[in-house]
């Protein structure tokens, strides 16, 4: 479906921060644009590059701080074991609808998704490259993200 | 797998959600050949609205869509 040519729309996303309630609208938009035909990048960066370690990203979690939608007061949600009873039920949730973060992120890769690991937050974090999953193109810094997002239609901050 | 005489396959997307509807269309799209229509069964009511952009912005056809009970049948044409 994807008629590469100039007329192709672009998507680029940058993705900044790694809970599960961030980690989905991206992939979501990224799976959906590539299904549209449009060339799509990703650039992890902070705590959104935890979404591309391979340690990381099967216990993505939900924060309960900070996060006025849940039905629980910041209070509760700073008592210990509340982040991983707010994860368990978003995860339930989650499953009957989508596949995992994992899931998503290869099936963005199968669909001709690009994925960007930022490097200078792999310094700050001491994350190498051999730490990364498969699905990652390239490690990437500010300038090649800005040459990325000028040529694109729709370029978003998450 | 069923199919009629109007469709040349079925795609069955109930209780999935957006995006799953039109990444799992698109997939079965492209493996069809052109001319040829699919049904889309879906539960999702964005599955409507976001098919009819995906055939705007890929050059499918959107036949049309109609509700029976909860479930939305769609017919995308590729072309």
């Amino acid at each position: 479906m994807s008629k590469k040519n100039k007329d192709t729309k672009k998507l680029v996303i940058v993705i900044s921060k790694g809970t599960l309630d961030m980690a989905y609208p991206p992939l979501i938009l990224a799976t959906s644009a590539a299904a549209m035909g449009m060339e799509v990048d990703l650039y992890f960066t902070f705590w959104g590059l935890d979404l591309l370690n391979k340690k990381k990203i099967n216990s993505i979690k939900m924060a309960p701080v900070g996060n006025p939608g849940l039905p629980m007061p910041n209070i509760i949600g700073m008592i210990p074991g509340m982040t991983s009873m707010a994860t368990s039920m978003m995860k339930g949730r989650i499953k009957k609808y989508w596949p995992t973060i994992p899931e998503m992120m290869k099936s963005a890769k199968d669909a001709g998704v690009r994925i960007h690991a930022c490097s200078p937050t792999m310094g700050l974090m001491k994350v190498d490259e051999n730490e990364l999953i498969p699905e990652v193109n390239d490690i990437i810094g500010a300038s090649t993200y800005l040459d990325l997002a000028i040529d694109a239609d729709v370029s978003l901050f998450i | 797998m069923t199919t009629d005489n109007k469709t040349d396959d079925t795609l069955d997307c109930k209780g999935t959600l957006c995006p799953w509807p039109l990444v799992k269309t698109n997939e079965k799209i492209e493996k069809m050949n052109t001319g040829q229509t699919l049904e889309v069964l879906s539960t999702d009511p964005a599955a409507v609205p976001d098919l009819q952009a995906w055939a705007k912005r890929t050059g499918n056809e959107f036949i049309s869509s109609t509700k029976e009970e909860d479930v939305w049948k769609i017919y995308v044409k590729k072309e």
